[in-house]
C-alpha cells in the first residue's frame, strides 16, 4: 500500500493520506519521532449535519423531509449497543476519552487516549459502524435531550442566536437550532434514525483523521481490517435537496422579554457571495478573517472606543458562510443600545485596513500555524475543519498568509455591504419599565 | 524533561527545560492568605493590569506590540486553592529559534511592564481604565443569574455556610465592587507586590544560566519572607442535612449537591478520593450519571467534583423541571450503596485507568506540566511517578473506609419556573 505523503509548508511537518477501495478517506499527523506525548487523537466523521434535513433516503426514491434535530438525536443514539458494552463503558475501561459533536455541516466522533490504541480504534470504528435504534430506546433519550435543549434555553446568548437564525435565513436550515425544537425532537421515530444513518454514514462519504502517538502503517491496517468485517461499499451517490437562500432577510426587528439585567444583541448583516472578488472559498476566509482580527480584534480603535464609552461589556464578531451567503454576525451584551447601534453603523460604513497592520497580523498568524504544530489534537481539529469547509487539506497556509495583500485586502472591502440587516434585542421588560419609572 | 528548582531570595524560580515544545512558556504565581473582602479587588486588578503600563497607553497599543513580538499571549487569571488567593500571570511566546534573537527577553520586558510599571498617578490608577473595568466588572456581576448553571453552584455553595471559605464567590461581590477606589485598589496592588508569596516557572529549550540571570534582573520583587499557611481549609462540622429552595424563571432544575468530607487523612484525601469520585460522578461511566442520565433521563448533565482542599465534593446537575427530589433520592442511594461497599472491580479498574491516563495526559500542555510541578510546590503532595504507583495500589476497602466518611452536607435546587417567561 502506497500512501500519500503530505509536506505541510513552512511548518516541518509531514502528515499521511489515503482512500480505501470504501472510499473512506484517512488523514494521519504522527508526531515527530523524539517525542514522548503518548496521546492520540481519532476523530471519525461523517459529512451529514443539521443542514442536511431534505434527502432522498437511501434505498428510495422521493426526497423525503425529516424532523429538525435529527442529526444530533442519531449522534446520541449512536452510543446504544445491540448487546455487551457501550461506548461510555468501553472507554471507561480502556481509560479514554470518547464524545462525538453534531454542527449544521457534519457529525463526528472523538476518542482520545494514551494507551490501548488499537483496540479503541477498532471500537470506535466498530461502533459507529453498528447502529442499533429501538423505539423504546428512542423515547429515553428524547427525555436526555429535551433536557440539554431546556439547559440552552435557559442561556439568554443562545436565545439571541436562535431567533436571529430565524431571522435571517427563509430557507437554509441554519434558520432552526442543531438541536432542533422540542416538538421536532418529540416526533423522531427509530425509521427515521435508520433512513439518516443508512444515507450519510457510508464511508464515501466520511473520514478518519488521526494525530499524536500513531505510526500511519499501522493505522491503516487496522481500519482496514476492522471495516472488512462491514459491509461497506464506495456509493457516491446521495441527492440531497440545495436551497438558494435569498439575499434578503426575513424579519428585520426583533423583541424578545427574557430576565436579564444586560441586553443582548444579535445583528446580522446578509450579504450575497457574488460579491466578492475572490471567488477562491479558502483565501476569501482568510480575507474576511483579517477584517474580524484587525476591525474588531483588541488591536482595534473601535473595541477600545465602544470599552471606554461603556457602550458594551462583551463583545463578539464573526462571519458567518452560509452557501450562497456571507454573514456578518455581531453579538454583543450591551449597555447602551442606541449608542452602539448609531456607532457601529457608523464604523462599518467607513472600514479602513492600513498595510503595517495587515502585515503584523500576517506574522501573529504565521506564528500560530508554527506553534500549532506542538499540539496533535490542534492539527487534528484544524484538518478536520478544512474537510468540513473545503472537502480537502490546506497544505500550505503559510503560503497562503504570506501572499495576502493590501490591494485585494481593499477589494474585499469594498464588497462588503451592511445595508441588509437583522436585529434581535433581548431585554427584560420589567426591569425597563421600572427604570422609566 | 530536566526540572530545577532555585531560591532567588523573594521568590522561587522553578526551569523545566524540555524539547518538546516550540513556545517558552513563563508563568508567575502570586498567593496571599484568602480573604473575602480582597477576591473582587484581585480581580479587578487582574483585569486592569491586562489593560495597558506605562510603556503602553492604551490596550490598542498593548496589542500591537504583543503581535510584534511574533504574537506573545499574555493572560492572567485568579482562583482560590484552599486557604489561598492565588494568581498566575503566563505568558507563552515561540523560542528565539524560530523568531528572532531577542524576542523572547523582549516579551519578558513586555510583561515585566505590565506587572511593575502599571498606569498609575499620584497612588491611584489610571482613570480611564479603572471606569472601563468597573463597568464591565459590574455588567458581570449584575448578569450571574443569567447563567444559570454557575448561578446555581454559587449560591448552592453559599448555602452551606455563608461566611465560610467554601462558600466564598470567586467572581466577587457587587458590594465589594462598589468600595473599591482607583486609590484603594493601588494601595492593595502594592500590598499585592510586597508581602505575596511568588513562584515563578519557565518551560522550554532553555539554558539554566540564561534564565536565571534575566530573571535575577528582571523581576526584582523584594517581598518580604512570611511563614506559608496551611492550604488545607478546616472542615465544616457535621450536621443534619440542609435543603434550600430557590425559584427562578428557567426550563430546568439546576440542583447542586454537597457532600461533607469528614476527618480525612492525607492518604485518602489525595488517593482514594480520586477514585471515589470518579466511581460516583467523574465521567460518563460514572454512577450518577448511569443511574440519573441514562436510566432515568432526568438529566444532560450530571458531575461530581472533589474540592480536596475544601474538604467537600460538589455535585452538580441541570434536571428536568419538578423532578430534583427524585434526582436527590436516587443520590442518597448510590451515596448508601457505596458506603454499604457496593464497588465492584471492574468500577475501581476503570477509575484507575482514568486516573493514570490523566496523568500521561500532563505533558500534552506545558501549562499542565508546570501545574503539577507547583502542586508539589504548594502542596507537598507526591510527584507524578510516585502518584501513579500509589494510586494503583489503593484497594476496595480503601475506598469503602473512605465512603463511610462522606456524608450529604447541603441540598441546593434552583427551581425552574414560568414566571417572567419568553414572549
Amino acid at each position: 500500500m502506497i500512501m500519500e505523503k503530505i509536506e505541510l509548508k513552512n511548518v516541518d511537518k509531514t502528515i499521511y493520506r489515503e482512500v480505501l477501495d470504501n472510499g473512506l478517506e484517512i488523514i494521519i499527523i504522527p508526531n515527530e519521532k523524539f517525542s514522548k506525548k503518548k496521546n492520540y487523537y481519532f476523530n471519525y466523521g461523517t459529512y451529514y449535519g443539521a443542514l442536511n434535513n431534505e434527502f432522498v433516503p437511501k434505498g428510495k426514491n422521493k426526497m423525503t423531509s425529516f424532523p429538525s434535530g435529527i442529526a444530533h438525536f442519531l449522534e446520541h443514539k449512536m452510543f446504544e449497543s445491540k448487546d455487551g458494552e457501550k461506548p461510555f463503558d468501553f472507554y471507561a475501561r480502556t481509560g479514554s476519552y470518547v464524545n462525538a459533536l453534531t454542527s449544521y455541516k457534519n457529525t463526528c466522533y472523538i476518542v482520545t487516549g494514551n494507551k490501548k490504541m488499537k483496540e479503541n480504534l477498532e471500537y470506535l470504528l466498530t461502533f459507529v459502524n453498528s447502529p442499533y435504534f429501538t423505539d423504546e430506546n428512542v423515547k429515553k433519550e428524547q427525555g436526555i435531550i429535551s433536557e440539554e435543549a431546556a439547559m440552552n434555553e435557559d442561556i439568554p446568548d443562545y436565545l439571541a442566536y436562535k431567533t436571529i437564525s430565524k431571522n435571517l435565513y427563509k430557507l437554509s436550515h441554519y434558520n432552526t437550532p442543531i438541536l432542533g425544537t422540542i416538538e421536532s425532537i418529540k416526533s423522531i421515530t427509530k425509521e427515521d434514525l435508520y433512513n439518516c444513518y443508512n444515507t450519510f454514514y457510508r464511508p464515501s462519504n466520511m473520514f478518519l483523521v488521526v494525530g499524536g502517538a500513531v505510526s500511519p502503517d499501522e493505522i491503516i491496517k487496522i481500519t482496514t481490517d476492522t471495516l472488512k468485517r462491514f459491509s461497506l461499499e464506495k456509493d457516491d451517490n446521495i441527492k440531497v435537496k440545495h436551497y438558494k437562500e435569498p439575499v434578503k432577510v426575513v424579519k428585520e426587528y426583533e423583541e424578545i422579554n427574557a430576565p436579564v439585567n444586560i441586553d443582548k444583541l444579535a445583528i446580522g448583516f446578509k450579504m450575497d457571495k457574488d460579491r466578492f472578488p475572490l471567488k477562491n472559498k479558502v483565501i476569501l476566509n482568510l480575507y474576511l478573517n483579517m477584517i474580524i482580527s484587525l476591525c474588531f480584534g483588541a488591536s482595534s480603535s473601535f473595541r477600545e472606543m465602544v470599552r471606554k464609552r461603556h457602550l458594551v461589556s462583551r463583545s463578539g464578531y464573526y462571519f458567518q458562510d452560509v452557501d450562497n451567503i456571507i454573514t456578518f454576525m455581531v453579538e454583543v451584551d450591551s449597555l447602551n443600545t442606541p449608542v452602539y447601534l448609531k456607532e457601529l453603523e457608523n464604523y462599518l460604513n467607513n472600514l479602513n485596513i492600513e498595510e503595517e497592520d495587515l502585515e503584523r497580523i500576517k506574522k501573529v498568524w504565521i506564528s500560530s500555524e508554527v506553534i500549532k504544530t506542538d499540539y496533535a489534537d490542534s492539527l487534528v481539529d484544524s484538518v478536520v475543519d478544512d474537510l468540513i469547509n473545503y472537502h480537502k487539506v490546506i497544505t500550505n497556509y503559510v503560503e497562503l498568509i504570506k501572499n495576502m495583500n493590501i490591494t485585494t485586502m481593499n477589494e474585499v472591502l469594498r464588497s462588503l455591504d451592511f445595508t441588509n440587516k437583522a436585529i434581535v434585542k433581548v431585554t427584560n421588560n420589567e426591569n425597563n419599565s421600572l427604570q422609566s419609572n | 524533561m530536566n526540572y530545577i528548582k532555585k531560591d532567588l531570595g523573594a521568590y522561587n524560580l522553578h526551569i523545566i527545560k524540555t524539547n518538546l515544545y516550540k513556545t517558552i512558556t513563563v508563568k508567575i504565581f502570586f498567593r496571599e492568605e484568602a480573604k473575602k473582602e480582597n477576591i473582587t479587588k484581585r480581580n479587578f486588578l487582574n483585569r486592569i493590569i491586562m489593560l495597558g503600563s506605562n510603556d503602553y497607553k492604551t490596550k490598542v497599543e498593548l496589542t500591537k506590540a504583543e503581535q510584534d513580538l511574533y504574537a506573545v499571549n499574555i493572560s492572567c487569571t485568579n482562583r482560590r486553592i484552599g486557604n489561598y488567593l492565588d494568581t498566575g500571570l503566563s505568558l507563552k511566546v515561540l523560542n528565539d529559534k524560530y523568531t528572532e534573537p531577542g524576542n523572547f527577553e523582549k516579551s519578558l520586558d513586555l510583561l515585566d511592564s505590565l506587572i511593575f510599571n502599571p498606569k498609575v498617578t499620584n497612588k491611584a490608577f489610571d482613570e480611564v481604565d479603572f471606569a472601563t473595568v468597573y463597568e464591565e466588572y459590574k455588567a458581570d456581576l449584575n448578569s450571574l443569574s443569567e447563567d444559570k448553571m454557575t448561578y446555581a453552584l454559587i449560591k448552592g455553595l453559599e448555602a452551606i455556610a455563608p461566611n465560610n471559605i467554601v462558600s466564598y464567590r470567586g467572581i466577587g461581590y457587587l458590594e465589594d465592587l462598589e468600595k473599591i477606589t482607583k486609590e484603594n485598589l493601588y494601595s492593595y496592588y502594592e500590598e499585592v507586590i510586597k508581602h505575596n508569596f511568588v513562584d515563578i516557572f519557565v518551560l522550554g529549550d532553555v539554558e539554566e544560566e540564561y534564565i536565571t540571570n534575566i530573571f535575577r534582573e528582571k523581576f526584582k520583587i523584594n517581598t518580604f519572607k512570611k511563614q506559608p499557611i496551611k492550604a488545607l481549609v478546616t472542615p465544616l462540622k457535621s450536621s443534619r442535612i440542609k435543603t434550600v429552595k430557590e425559584d427562578i424563571s428557567s426550563e430546568q432544575d439546576n440542583l447542586i449537591v454537597t457532600l461533607n468530607l469528614n476527618n480525612l487523612t492525607d492518604y485518602e484525601r489525595n488517593y482514594p478520593l480520586s477514585l471515589y469520585n470518579a466511581i460516583l460522578g467523574g465521567g460518563s461511566e460514572s454512577l450518577l450519571f448511569r443511574e440519573i442520565r441514562e436510566k432515568n433521563s432526568l438529566s444532560y448533565y450530571i458531575s461530581s467534583t472533589p474540592n480536596k482542599l475544601d474538604n467537600l465534593i460538589i455535585i452538580r446537575g441541570g434536571i428536568a423541571r419538578g423532578k430534583s427530589n427524585n434526582a436527590v433520592n436516587i443520590i442518597k442511594k448510590i451515596l448508601k450503596d457505596l458506603e454499604n461497599g457496593k464497588i465492584d472491580d471492574e468500577q475501581i479498574n476503570k477509575a484507575k485507568e482514568y486516573y493514570t491516563s490523566a496523568i500521561d495526559d500532563i505533558i500534552e500542555s506545558p501549562f499542565q506540566i508546570i501545574e503539577s510541578y507547583y502542586m508539589i510546590e504548594l502542596l507537598g503532595v507526591d510527584d507524578i511517578e510516585t502518584k501513579r504507583k500509589k494510586m494503583l495500589k489503593v484497594t476496595r476497602d480503601e475506598i469503602i473506609a473512605l465512603a463511610k466518611k462522606i456524608k450529604i452536607n447541603t441540598i441546593y435546587i434552583l427551581e425552574g419556573s414560568d414566571d417572567n417567561g419568553e414572549n
